[in-house]
C-alpha cells in the first residue's frame, strides 16, 4: 500500500530530460569527449524525510540497523528514531545521510532507478531560463555561493525554483548521488598497446570547462565517496529511461 | 590532479584509483577522508555475506555472491575479452596462491566476477578456466546486468565502460574469512603485502 502510494506520487512529479550530450570535466580518452545521452524521466525533486520514511516502514530493514555492508555509521543518524525522521528533520527537507546503496534500494522499490552522471549533469547545466547555463557567469555565481556555505543544521524544505527541464532544487540544497558515481577517474589500463599517448596526452590537459569550477567539485565529491558513504548534505532523486 | 593522472601515466603498472582530490575544495560536502589512503572500501572485519546479488558460475549453475565454506577467499572482477589486466589479474592470484605452503593451498578460495555480462556467459567463463588452467579452487561468474555497479561497490572496485566495448577498472583484490568478513584489501600495489600477509596468517590458522 505504501510503496503503491510512493510508486503514484514518483509517477506524477517527474519530467522528461534531454537527450543531451555530455561533456564531461576530463575526458578520460578522446571516445569519452562527448557522450550522447538519450531522453529520460527525472524527479522533479530531491527524495524527503517523509517518502523515505514510508520506504523504511515497509521495508524495514532500510532502517539505521541495516546492513554494515549498505551504509556506514552515520546512516539516518539525524533522524530522531532508528526508523522515523521525528521532529528533528522537515519532513519535506530531503533524506540525506543515506548511502548509495540505500538510494538505489529507494529508487527500485518505486519501479526507478538512480540517474547516470550524465544524465545528472545534463539536467544540472540548466538555469531557470536556459538548457545549458555552464558559461553563464550569473548561474556559475550562485552555484559557487551555495558550495562555499555552510550546510545549515536543519536541511529546508524542497520547492526551489524549477530549471528550464521543469526540475528543482539540483543546485542548493543538497548534493545528489548518481549511479556511476564511482566511474569516474579511473583511468584507461595504461598497458594498453596503442592508446597510451592518447590517455596520457590530450585526455588530461583538456578540461572541456575550465571556467565550470563547479563541475569539479561535483566530480571531486563523487570521486571521494564510497558506496557506503553518508554525508549529512548528499540526498538523492530518481530516474526512469525516457519516453 | 592533473599530477596524479600523469603519474598513472608513466608509471608502469595497473590503475590505481586517485585518492580523493577533494578535501581543499568541499568540506562541508565531502566526507572527510580520515583514514589514510589505503585502498577504499569496506572497514576490515566488516561482512560481504550479506550482499544479496545473484550469480551464474561458469558450469552455468545458480551461484550466492557469499558461500560460506569456511575457506579463505579472494574476490576480484574482471571481463573475458579484458587484453591485458585481466590475464596479468590471474596469474598474479596463482603466483599468490603458489606462494602457500601446499597444505594451505586448499584452504583458499578464488571468486573472479565478470563485469561484462553481455559479453560473458557461463561458456566465455569455462573458456578462460580451461586456457589458464584454473583448477577447483576458483569459481568465475557473472551477475545480472543491472547489479554489476553493487558487486563493484562492494568490492571497492571502480569501472566504467568505455565506447569501444571494453572497461577501465581498477584491480582490487579482496580477501575474506569464512563468513565473508573482510580481511584484507589491495588495489595494485597499494595493501598488496598486507593482503599476502593476512592471507597467509588465515589460512594457517583455519
Amino acid at each position: 500500500m505504501i510503496a503503491l502510494l510512493l510508486a503514484a506520487a514518483w509517477a506524477a512529479d517527474r519530467v522528461p530530460v534531454g537527450p543531451g550530450v555530455y561533456e564531461p570535466l576530463y575526458p578520460p580518452s578522446p571516445e569519452e569527449a562527448r557522450i550522447p545521452v538519450p531522453r529520460f524521466l527525472l524527479a522533479v525533486e530531491p527524495v524527503t524525510n517523509e517518502e523515505y520514511a514510508a520506504f523504511v516502514e515497509e521495508n524495514p530493514a532500510w532502517g539505521r540497523g541495516v546492513a554494515r555492508l549498505y551504509a556506514d555509521e552515520g546512516y539516518l543518524d539525524d533522524w530522531a528514531a532508528p526508523d522515523a525522521p521525528g521532529a528533528s528533520v522537515l519532513p519535506d527537507a530531503p533524506v540525506t545521510r543515506v548511502s548509495w546503496y540505500a538510494a538505489r534500494a529507494y529508487c527500485r522499490s518505486v519501479g526507478g532507478r538512480l540517474p547516470t552522471e550524465g544524465e545528472w549533469e545534463i539536467a544540472g547545466a540548466a538555469s531557470e531560463t536556459s538548457w545549458d547555463a555552464r558559461k553563464d557567469p550569473h548561474f556559475l555565481a550562485r552555484l559557487l555561493a551555495w558550495y562555499g556555505s555552510p550546510t545549515p543544521r536543519v536541511l529546508p524544505a524542497v520547492g526551489g525554483m524549477a530549471n528550464r527541464w521543469g526540475v528543482r532544487d539540483l543546485h542548493g540544497l543538497v548534493w545528489e548521488w548518481v549511479e556511476d558515481f564511482n566511474a569516474s577517474l579511473v583511468d584507461v589500463d595504461p598497458r594498453g598497446a596503442d592508446g597510451e599517448a592518447r590517455f596520457c596526452g590530450g585526455g588530461v590537459v583538456g578540461a572541456t570547462a575550465v571556467a565550470d569550477y563547479a563541475a569539479f567539485m561535483r566530480l571531486a565529491l563523487r570521486a571521494s565517496l564510497q558506496a557506503d558513504s553518508t554525508v549529512r548534505n548528499l540526498g538523492f532523486r530518481c530516474a526512469l529511461d525516457g519516453p | 590532479m592533473i599530477t596524479l593522472f600523469f603519474l598513472a601515466c608513466a608509471v608502469p603498472s595497473p590503475p590505481v584509483e586517485a585518492p580523493p582530490p577533494v578535501a581543499p575544495v568541499a568540506t562541508e560536502a565531502a566526507p572527510s577522508p580520515a583514514e589514510p589512503p589505503a585502498p577504499a572500501g569496506l572497514p576490515l572485519g566488516a561482512s560481504l555475506a550479506v550482499l544479496d546479488v545473484p550469480l551464474v558460475d561458469h558450469a552455468g549453475q545458480p551461484r550466492a555472491f557469499f558461500v560460506a565454506s569456511g575457506e579463505t577467499v579472494i574476490y576480484s572482477m574482471f571481463y573475458t575479452s579484458c587484453p591485458r589486466a585481466c590475464p596479468l589479474l590471474i596469474e598474479d592470484i596463482q603466483a599468490l596462491a603458489q606462494s602457500l605452503p601446499e597444505a594451505d593451498r586448499a584452504q583458499l578460495r578464488v571468486v573472479l566476477i565478470s563485469m561484462d555480462p553481455a559479453n560473458d556467459p557461463p561458456e566465455a567463463l569455462a573458456g578462460i578456466v580451461t586456457q589458464h588452467h584454473l583448477d577447483a579452487t576458483w569459481t568465475l561468474a557473472v551477475p545480472p546486468a543491472d547489479r554489476v555497479r553493487e558487486v563493484a561497490a562492494a568490492l571497492g572496485v571502480r569501472y566504467r565502460q568505455l565506447p569501444s566495448g571494453g572497461f577501465a577498472h581498477t584491480s582490487v583484490l579482496t580477501a575474506v574469512d569464512g563468513e565473508g568478513r573482510v580481511l584484507a584489501r589491495s588495489d595494485g600495489s597499494v595493501g598488496r603485502e598486507a593482503l599476502e600477509g593476512a592471507i597467509r596468517k588465515h589460512v594457517a590458522g583455519s
